[in-house]
């Protein structure tokens, strides 16, 4: 027997004009292909339109699940989100693999907003860098036990209150 | 009187870390008056929070923490288990028909995520968000977010003349009544406090021990 598999994934996220963000997320691999394309607006990260297709797929499960993706509009990209999106489009009636492609949106948009301060960080030295470090943490307790650099111990965390 | 308004319990809240008489206790020791149940889309039973208020004499009402698309709101009135994440818009349908309360909670908390990056909310922008134009109220002291957090839902509310309440969203011991909703009328139950939101005869403060 010879398996072969592919698969393919692509996120792209650009700044809009109006403020805002369009966000672009396909998956296509032996069996499954489907996009989602979404405008999230700023400074509210609350998405305001969404929309995406299914072009292949194992039954109609998830083709007719496509209309559940206006559900996500509305929503804001920050706690809690991830149990509202497989709630709502990748719940029983709904698509878990729509479901991702949302979800991994959201997490672009979270790492547009999570890189730029982190490269302005990581050219410093010694006590420079990481009294940098310390104030992005207490500016960004999101990332706090997020990785090693982060985590419990790291000199990064010293004096945070968590 | 005062009264925290957002406490969770080990009983029905997988991440709570103290059960409910316990938060009674402590509530107790730092000088409240009353404490709300609020469990993730879990309903506490009137029967069961009638028996605690009797054991501990002390108030002691049920509500509830639902997770909608738009955020966490806290519900007083409704006593059914919600088992699926759904919309405020949809939330607002079901509490009116029981006449009861939604009050958007912790509304801007981790809005701040970003830290700092370029990205940044002012009142003019946050009072936009169109889940606040369907609750009777938001949680504008709030235990679990930051000061900025909670001073952008102060600003919030006072720009969409809307009332701000105070809850510690405690979930382990020790959390109870950092933040607080102080009552101008004594409540004994939830229709009063229900009575009592919706009148908006009530402030919010940062509590913490002392007796305000």
């Amino acid at each position: 027997m010879i398996l072969d598999y592919t698969r393919c994934k692509h996120a792209s996220i650009a700044e809009l004009e109006e403020n805002s963000l369009l966000v672009r997320v396909a998956v296509e691999d032996t069996f499954y292909a489907a996009e989602v394309e979404m405008v999230v607006g700023l400074p509210a990260l609350e998405v305001t339109s969404i929309k995406g297709k299914v072009k292949r797929a194992f039954s109609d499960k998830c083709q007719q699940a496509v209309p559940l993706l206006n559900e996500v509009v509305g929503m804001r990209v920050g706690s809690g989100i991830i149990k509202a999106v497989n709630d709502l489009v990748g719940g029983p009636s709904g698509c878990p693999r729509l479901a991702d492609l949302i979800l991994e949106g959201f997490n672009d948009v979270i790492l547009r907003y999570t890189m730029p301060p982190l490269r302005e960080i990581v050219p410093l030295a010694g006590q420079a860098q990481l009294e940098a470090y310390q104030v992005y943490l207490r500016k960004s307790p999101r990332l706090v036990g997020s990785c090693i650099a982060f985590a419990e111990g790291s000199p990064y965390r010293e004096g945070l209150e968590v | 009187m005062i009264i925290d308004l957002h406490v969770h319990t080990k009983e029905l809240s997988p991440d709570a870390d103290r059960d409910a008489e316990e938060a009674i206790r402590e509530a107790k020791q730092k000088g409240l008056d009353g404490i709300c149940f609020t469990d993730h889309n879990r309903a506490w039973s009137v029967g069961d929070t009638e028996k605690l208020s009797k054991k501990w004499d002390f108030v002691v009402i049920g509500g509830m923490e639902v997770d909608t698309a738009e955020g966490h709101m806290l519900v007083f009135g409704l006593h059914e288990d919600i088992k699926k994440t759904m919309h405020v818009s949809q939330l607002r349908q079901m509490v009116d028909k029981v006449g009861g309360v939604i009050i958007f909670a912790h509304p801007f908390k981790s809005f701040l995520m970003f830290g700092m990056s370029d990205i940044s909310l002012d009142v003019e922008q946050a009072s936009a968000r169109p889940a606040l134009q369907v609750v009777d109220a938001l949680e504008a002291f709030s235990g679990r977010a930051g000061e900025s957090e909670n001073r952008l839902a102060q600003d919030v509310a006072k720009k969409l003349g809307m009332k701000g309440t105070g809850g510690s969203d405690g979930h382990r011991p020790g959390e109870i009544g950092r933040c607080v909703t102080i009552f101008e009328n004594d409540i004994k139950n939830e229709a009063e406090l229900i009575a009592e939101l919706k009148a908006g005869r009530f402030r919010a403060d940062y509590f913490v021990g002392g007796r305000k």
